[in-house]
């Protein structure tokens, strides 16, 4: 495929993104401070956030499945999910991290466990999309375009 | 002469805090345990031209900040952190350093950022962190730098004997000849460090007596409800501010808290007396006092490294400590890479920058040592270093300062951060140490291969890249893993390696140590005057 479809696949993946509130400015930052001195921030950043995620949201699950749930402890686990995912740009994810701390602070389990499944349900479509962004990016880089 | 020296040291230290370059290079420190937050706004400091330390772990960040406080403009703290609240790191550094703080927390609420500010924080910023928002902070090292050019210690002008150009507290009649050497000599080599940063508050020191004046205010209040204000009204002090009261009590409850109501008495001589509240381990008691009392009747000679004189001055044999191997070092918080990076602003395009990268170790549900002994060549490595810092300390702060005064403050941490700062490993080390002497033979070399390696290894230009660490990094990033280590023989490379872990040792660990306290040391230094009697 040539690198200006490929190109213009990339901008209308990304615009859509925003779009549908996947992705929010904070995104936009994180693209604009990539440079020749960090070519592959983005990319770092975005890695080290699946990582901490899925690891918080493991914790989340066996902390919500303990007969006596610690709520200071599920509260700490989404503060930090929702801070790292604010710090990207994932903003459905952050947004249900908000509604999660609220039912944390009330003390609701029932609520906790429905936020965990809504939070790892838009994690997994904010990785994919995310996943397909770097994708299409290589595509570009390797028809030896440069990403717009 | 005295008001000669403090006001020519002022106007130095103005201009070179401000220099063509200024905000450019301004040297900030993060912390946050996030670490996607924490590369975030690593990245967005350097994108304003800051020289960024950034770590997850504010143990370590305040005892980076404790050893040389001039090495640091600005810091940035993440206000909920597991392992140390935001606050209490925040008011350390604030009384203790007198940097500008700034607190950086997900909630912008009224509530969160006026308990900020209250606990002494310069400026609050809501996470994530913006750019514009960044590129302004430098305002706040300008302000401090302001205020503290404009503040004259009232007593500071005043004729004193020796050289004391920083302002001594008026009651105290006695003013140690040694001491006195030693402000003395303080004040032109930290006017000499390159970097060195703003200037300073005139210090306070505290004299037996103006301490006596102290304990008594603070016993007729009442230690648990003394406030700085009231004590200062008590003591009556003309002169003395509540700042000054607020931070010698806070390192007064901290000695208490520590070393128990007996520690003054053990200080001025009386045996026995090691009964503390408080301290972790046995061991833990007993090793300050005795520490401080042979490093002071042992003159040290230059190359005060030798291993007599470490084994001598080091630590009692103590047969109270916990068995080395049941002691769980570490327990580090999580398995991700970065434990600290360190980095410069690229200063041309395409030029890959200064990076060290630590990757911690998993988190060890126990600590798989692979035989005791390997465990105590570890520990020998690190308590070696702890007593070469205090011994460096200490003579840094009297007037025979011995050692050369271009030694970098080393690391005295071992690798790998505990949660809870628990002080257990040192106090192993302490009879390990003098159990294997054997070890400690061959640790005498390392030292100087040690700074030398890891000056190469933390400033030397090109020696990491951020996408292919060098071998040595490698090195060091394979070694930091636990196993690793604790089978690391006992050569001078793996010294060199070791050095470079900045892990996070305990709070009490740093006070332990007797830290390089370029405040004055005010509590410290009334100590060493009981020594010195």
């Amino acid at each position: 495929m040539e690198v200006v479809q490929l190109q213009g696949r990339f901008i209308d993946f990304i615009s859509s993104l925003f779009r549908e509130g996947f992705l929010d400015d904070q995104f936009t930052q994180l693209q604009q401070l990539q440079d020749e001195s960090n070519p592959e921030f983005v990319m770092e950043v975005v890695s080290l956030f699946f990582e901490d995620s899925e690891r918080l949201l493991n914790e989340l699950t066996s902390t919500l499945e303990q007969q006596i749930v610690d709520f200071k402890k599920v509260d700490a686990h989404v503060h930090q999910l929702k801070g790292s995912s604010a710090s990207i740009g994932a903003q459905r994810v952050k947004n249900v991290c908000v509604a999660f701390r609220s039912f944390c602070e009330a003390g609701d389990r029932e609520g906790c466990l429905r936020c965990l499944q809504q939070v790892k349900h838009e994690y997994s479509l904010v990785k994919n999309k995310l996943e397909t962004v770097f994708k299409l990016e290589q595509q570009i880089v390797q028809a030896g375009g440069s990403i717009p | 002469m005295v008001r000669a020296i403090a006001g020519s040291s002022r106007r130095r230290r103005r201009q070179r805090n401000f220099d063509s370059n200024f905000p450019k290079g301004m040297r900030v420190m993060a912390v946050d345990d996030d670490l996607v937050c924490l590369k975030f706004l690593e990245i967005l400091l350097l994108h304003c031209g800051y020289a960024v330390t950034a770590t997850q772990y504010p143990c370590l960040a305040l005892n980076l900040l404790r050893q040389n406080s001039d090495a640091y403009d600005l810091v940035i703290i993440d206000v909920q952190m597991p392992d140390m609240d935001g606050f209490q790191l925040l008011e350390s550094i604030v009384v203790e350093m007198d940097i500008p703080v700034i607190m950086l927390s997900i909630h912008g609420d009224t509530k969160s950022v006026t308990k900020c500010i209250e606990h002494g924080a310069c400026d609050y910023m809501v996470k994530p962190a913006r750019f514009e928002e960044l590129k302004l902070i430098w305002k706040h090292v300008v302000k401090r730098s302001m205020t503290e050019t404009t503040f004259e210690h009232p007593l500071a002008t005043a004729a004193l004997p020796l050289g004391l150009g920083d302002g001594s507290s008026q009651a105290s009649g006695n003013d140690h000849p040694d001491q006195g050497k030693g402000k003395g000599n303080e004040l032109p080599t930290s006017v000499s460090d390159e970097g060195s940063s703003l200037v300073k508050k005139a210090r306070v020191t505290w004299s037996s007596d103006l301490h006596a004046v102290f304990v008594r205010a603070v016993n007729t209040v009442g230690l648990d409800r003394a406030g700085p204000k009231r004590i200062l009204e008590m003591m009556g002090v003309p002169g003395l501010s509540r700042q000054n009261v607020a931070s010698h009590l806070q390192k007064y409850r901290r000695a208490l808290r520590l070393y128990g109501p007996g520690f003054f008495n053990i200080v001025q001589g009386d045996a026995g007396a090691g009964a503390s509240g408080g301290a972790d381990t046995s061991g833990v008691k007993a090793k300050p006092q005795r520490t401080m009392a042979l490093a002071l009747t042992r003159p040290v000679p230059d190359n005060g490294r030798s291993t007599e004189d470490l084994r001598v001055a080091g630590f009692p044999n103590n047969q109270t400590a916990a068995p080395v191997s049941q002691t769980p070092m570490f327990s580090l918080p999580m398995s991700n890479q970065n434990a600290l990076v360190q980095k410069r602003p690229s200063t041309s395009l395409g030029s890959q920058q200064t990076i060290r990268q630590i990757s911690s170790p998993s988190y060890p549900a126990s600590i798989d040592l692979t035989g005791p002994q390997a465990t105590l060549d570890y520990q020998n490595q690190q308590s070696f270093v702890s007593a070469l810092d205090q011994i460096n300390d200490f003579i840094r702060n009297t007037s025979q300062n011995l050692l050369p005064s271009s030694i970098p403050p080393v690391p005295t941490f071992a690798s790998g951060p505990s949660t809870g700062c628990t002080t257990g490993f040192v106090t192993d080390a302490n009879s390990s140490l003098v159990q294997h002497g054997n070890q400690q033979d061959q640790s005498t070399t390392p030292p100087v291969s040690m700074m030398s390696s890891k000056q190469d290894v933390q400033w030397g230009s090109g020696a990491y890249t951020k996408t292919g660490p060098s071998s040595g990094a490698q090195n060091n990033e394979a070694t930091l893993n636990m196993d690793n280590h604790a089978v690391a023989p006992l050569h001078g490379t793996s010294y060199a390696e070791s050095a470079i872990y900045l892990s996070e040792p305990s709070i009490a660990d740093g006070t332990f140590l007797f830290d390089d306290d370029n405040e004055g040391d005010d509590l410290h230094a009334m100590l060493r005057q009981f020594q010195n009697k």
